[in-house]
């Protein structure tokens, strides 16, 4: 069991966020693995950010967007989820569990389903054996 | 024109003539191919011995042609452009005269991606109506497709196929004109079920004109189950196949009598072949079953052949 | 234009065995239009490496740089430091690409990113689609524009075959018979007389068949002419 777990959430700064401050605000907080970082879009994000997260000694990796049908910029969320497959391919060709990394979307008023989706994800990722890196990336 | 082959003299002289087909095994022994050619003999004009097949790796059509020349049966040797350039086709033709092939049915072959040897490279150097040309060519100007003189011409009747049930209409009945016009003498269609619509395309080739200066002969087809009926339905592109038929082998099936009913349907087909104008002969595909032919031959009142 | 795929990343990472200094050099026209090996790939490529280094202790250091036109010496001259520092070239353009490198460089080892798959054109983002075969001999003005080398599976010159049903293919259903295509294309442009037309076989001698192609220009050769202005033989 990985109890020094470390998610990395890009969440992009409009549904996904207003979705977990909205759920802060009445008081569910986010698992103590996931770090975020905000964009500006989730769309923004190219797959080498994805894997550098990985590969920079992240276990899982959670791509956090708005809904498809709703994305503030109008594809983003569904570029996002391309390129999260993508990732998710490479994963399973060099030999690393491919559900490490997930696309998750969320309306803003859908804060208390998000943590609820953020926490399977996180038990999930725990259940896994531990990614050991022999090497420091940088 | 003489006569060069025994199914030509048939149909040229205006008797329906008859075809049966042989699929070669797939090892090198003939034995199997010769005891199914004593069967067959005599029930049929010529038999086409399939150029692997759906690209499955058979023994090949001119060294079965052999084997059943052996004993007294005519071939109809088939070739295919997808595994021989046209060098090879040419030397191949060659040879099939030179042993005594006289008749040779021109395709363009399955994709190899149907076969057991799918990284194969499908050659494709020449296509149905461009092997018809070529070797109408070398048989009636003796020379190569390259201009090039022959020392001597084979002596060759010269077959293809047709689908009646392609799509569209229009466009299957320009390939049927344009294969007589590279040099088809003779015509084996894809297995009938559906006669109404063969009928109609009968009536579009008659139009044209095409019925007169070609052997049209009807592809029929046994079916041994109801399974080999819905599988020839669904899952063989090109083949049309009525529900009356499918409904045909269901109550027989029910009855535990598929294999009667499946030739019954299939002597009704050949009867019915022989009231339409334009069809000179019947080409019985009894795939798997071939031992058949002579039976259905029999019944569709085909027996004997003729000897001219 | 010409239409490549990345190789699987573990197929590449097996070829970097032993190696220690990666150099992986992207082509900024066909891959990177193509998001097969452009900018972007190239750092796809080696964070995704990096990894594999990282947990099965490579020690892979890598470099990353892009060309113009990796099929042209003039590009790649630029960047021979980085070639010569290297004890391996990954390179994610075509084959055209690659070779120009493993050339001009013929002691480095070069290693071939992409498999270089066609020449193809965008049906719709994301979709790319054979078309022309480089055969020699364009024959399309007798097929209403339509390649039947190229977009006809057994490239059959007298087309359709008999496997082809309801407009599609027989090898693969969700291609169109580019036969039928080019009937109805010579259907609309009233020029049906040239599908009764039996065209003579390919000659293949013009395609690869007959060995690998070369054009000379001789109007584009620098040629040393002397004083009198004829040419000079070098």
């Amino acid at each position: 069991m990985n109890d020094k777990l470390k998610i990395v959430a890009f969440v992009c700064e409009n549904h996904a966020m207003s979705a977990i401050r909205a759920a802060s605000t009445a008081g569910e907080s986010l698992p103590e693995s996931i770090r975020i970082i905000e964009v500006p879009c989730t769309g923004r994000i190219e797959t080498p950010q994805l894997l550098d997260a990985i590969g920079d000694g992240a276990d899982a990796v959670a791509v956090i967007g708005c809904l498809e049908e709703n994305c503030y910029h109008d594809v983003g969320s569904m570029l996002a989820r391309g390129r999260v497959n993508r990732i998710k391919d490479i994963m399973k060709d060099i030999s690393l569990e491919p559900e490490r990394i997930e696309m998750i979307n969320s309306a803003s008023v859908s804060g208390a389903m998000l943590m609820m989706k953020l926490r399977q994800f996180e038990s999930r990722v725990a259940a896994m054996p531990v990614l050991v890196l022999k090497e420091a990336i940088k | 024109m003489t006569h060069v082959s025994n199914l030509q003299k048939i149909m040229d002289s205006g008797k329906f003539g008859v075809t049966g087909e042989i699929g070669p095994p797939r090892g090198a022994d003939p034995e199997e191919m010769i005891k199914l050619a004593k069967e067959l003999k005599g029930s049929a004009d010529a038999f086409n011995l399939t150029d692997n097949q759906t690209a499955i790796v058979r023994l090949s059509s001119i060294g079965s042609a052999v084997i059943i020349m052996k004993e007294g049966m005519e071939p109809v040797v088939q070739m295919t452009c997808r595994d021989r350039n046209r060098i090879a086709l040419q030397s191949d033709l060659l040879g099939a005269s030179a042993i005594g092939v006289r008749n040779v049915l021109c395709l363009t072959g399955d994709h190899q991606i149907f076969g057991n040897e799918k990284s194969a490279k499908g050659v494709f150097d020449l296509d149905s109506i461009s092997l018809l040309n070529t070797f109408r060519n070398m048989r009636d100007s003796k020379k190569q497709l390259s201009g090039e003189e022959l020392v001597s011409a084979p002596k060759i009747f010269l077959g293809a196929a047709e689908n009646p049930f392609g799509t569209p209409y229009e466009f299957r009945a320009l390939r049927l004109q344009k294969k007589v016009n590279a040099g088809a003498q003779f015509i084996q269609t894809q297995a009938i079920f559906d006669m109404d619509w063969f009928e109609r395309w009968m009536a579009e080739v008659r139009k044209m004109g095409i019925h007169d200066r070609v052997h049209i002969m009807g592809g029929v087809l046994p079916c041994k189950s109801l399974g080999a009926a819905r599988y020839m339905k669904n899952k063989v592109p090109g083949m049309k196949v009525p529900d009356s038929i499918i409904t045909r082998m269901k109550a027989a099936k029910d009855k535990g009598q598929e294999k009667e009913e499946g030739l019954r349907i299939c002597v009704e087909m050949i009867e019915r072949l022989k009231t339409i104008e334009g069809v000179h002969g019947v080409h019985i595909m009894a795939v798997a079953w071939e031992e058949m032919v002579p039976y259905i031959a029999k019944e569709a009142k085909l027996l004997p052949r003729p000897t001219l | 234009m010409i239409r490549a795929e990345r190789k699987p990343v573990s197929e590449i990472a097996r070829m970097l065995t032993g190696k220690k200094n990666v150099l992986v050099v992207g082509c900024k026209t066909c891959v990177a239009i193509g998001h097969a090996g452009g900018e972007k790939e190239v750092s796809e490529l080696i964070s995704a490496l990096k990894i594999v280094s990282a947990r099965d202790g490579h020690g892979w250091k890598f470099e990353q740089t892009v060309v113009e036109r990796q099929c042209e010496k003039e590009w790649v001259r630029p960047i021979e430091d980085k070639i010569v520092s290297a004890d391996a070239v990954v390179s994610l353009a075509c084959g055209l690409g690659a070779q120009t490198i493993a050339d001009m460089y013929p002691a480095k080892q070069v290693y071939p990113g992409v498999n270089t798959m066609f020449l193809g054109v965008p049906e719709e983002q994301g979709v790319f689609v054979e078309k022309c075969l480089a055969c020699g001999e364009c024959v399309m003005f007798e097929t209403g524009g339509i390649c039947p080398v190229a977009r006809c599976a057994k490239s059959m010159r007298n087309g359709a075959c008999g496997g082809s049903a309801d407009g599609k293919c027989e090898v693969n259903l969700d291609t169109d018979c580019a036969w039928y295509m080019i009937y109805e294309r010579l259907k609309l442009q009233g020029r049906l007389d040239l599908i009764m037309k039996i065209s003579e076989p390919k000659d293949w001698a013009k395609s690869h068949a007959g060995g690998r192609r070369k054009i000379v220009r001789k109007d584009l050769l620098i040629q040393p002419t002397d004083r009198t202005g004829t040419e000079v033989k070098k």
